[in-house]
């Protein structure tokens, strides 16, 4: 009996879960393919971006040949990390007034939960990240490689 | 790694440009002295402000040593700039 089942029935006897909700969790499971070792070997492993590219395309109506205003930065990862860390050695109490400042402006974001350990898990994720805005008068491309 | 180059490119619309290598190792090494000058200061600052110093030298550190690879371009009608950090 796998671990996942085993918990499911305690649960069920331990009356936290109806039969019902105890089915589905079953069923849910046995749907759940396992993994096996030649789908691990034979999936390459994503590569990890290594940058932030920011692209602007803006057209510039005062420009006499209308040539549009292009802005193009690359960020490396390590250099976002190193800013977080940075963040780590502000003062509780300018933190706290961060917070304070960005809570008046609606921004309900907690600056002591960026932490070195979260900010691995965001670059993970900042792997499949890709923004693109497009207006009448600008274009914005935000990706990661 | 701390960057060792830096790559400036300024050029107006009228034909007047700049290029500049800037050998950034001759920088560290003209200011490793004024850090190591600098460095009792900061550990006071540090100290009040209620700062692990080796932690805020470290991160300063890890902050300089990962510009490398920063690059930016900016491209208007009259102007251009380009700027590279190796």
């Amino acid at each position: 009996m796998s671990e996942n089942r085993r918990q499911i029935l305690e649960m069920l006897a331990a009356g936290k879960i109806t039969a019902d909700e105890a089915e589905r969790l079953i069923a849910a499971l046995e749907r759940e393919p396992a993994p096996s070792a030649a789908a691990t070997e034979t999936v390459p492993a994503k590569p990890r971006p290594k940058y932030v590219r920011v692209l602007v395309e803006a057209l510039n109506h005062h420009s006499p040949n209308g040539n549009p205003t292009k802005v193009n930065i690359r960020v490396p990862m390590q250099l976002l990390r190193a800013g977080v860390r940075l963040g780590a050695l502000i003062p509780p109490q300018a933190r706290e007034r961060a917070n304070q400042a960005l809570r008046e402006k609606g921004v309900n974001f907690d600056l002591n939960q960026i932490k070195p350990e979260n900010l691995e898990a965001l670059v993970e994720q900042l792997n499949d990240l890709s923004i693109d805005v497009d207006e009448d008068h600008a274009k914005v491309r935000i990706f990661c490689e | 790694m701390p960057p060792l180059l830096m790559q400036i490119h300024v050029a107006g619309r009228k034909g007047k440009s700049l290029r500049l290598w800037v050998p950034l190792f001759l920088l560290w090494v003209l200011l490793l002295p004024f850090a190591v000058v600098l460095l009792p200061a900061l550990f006071i600052v540090c100290a009040v402000a209620d700062i692990d110093p080796f932690l805020a030298v470290s991160t300063m550190m890890s902050l300089i040593a990962s510009l490398s690879g920063t690059h930016i371009e900016v491209d208007t009608p009259d102007a251009f700039l380009f700027f590279h950090i190796l």
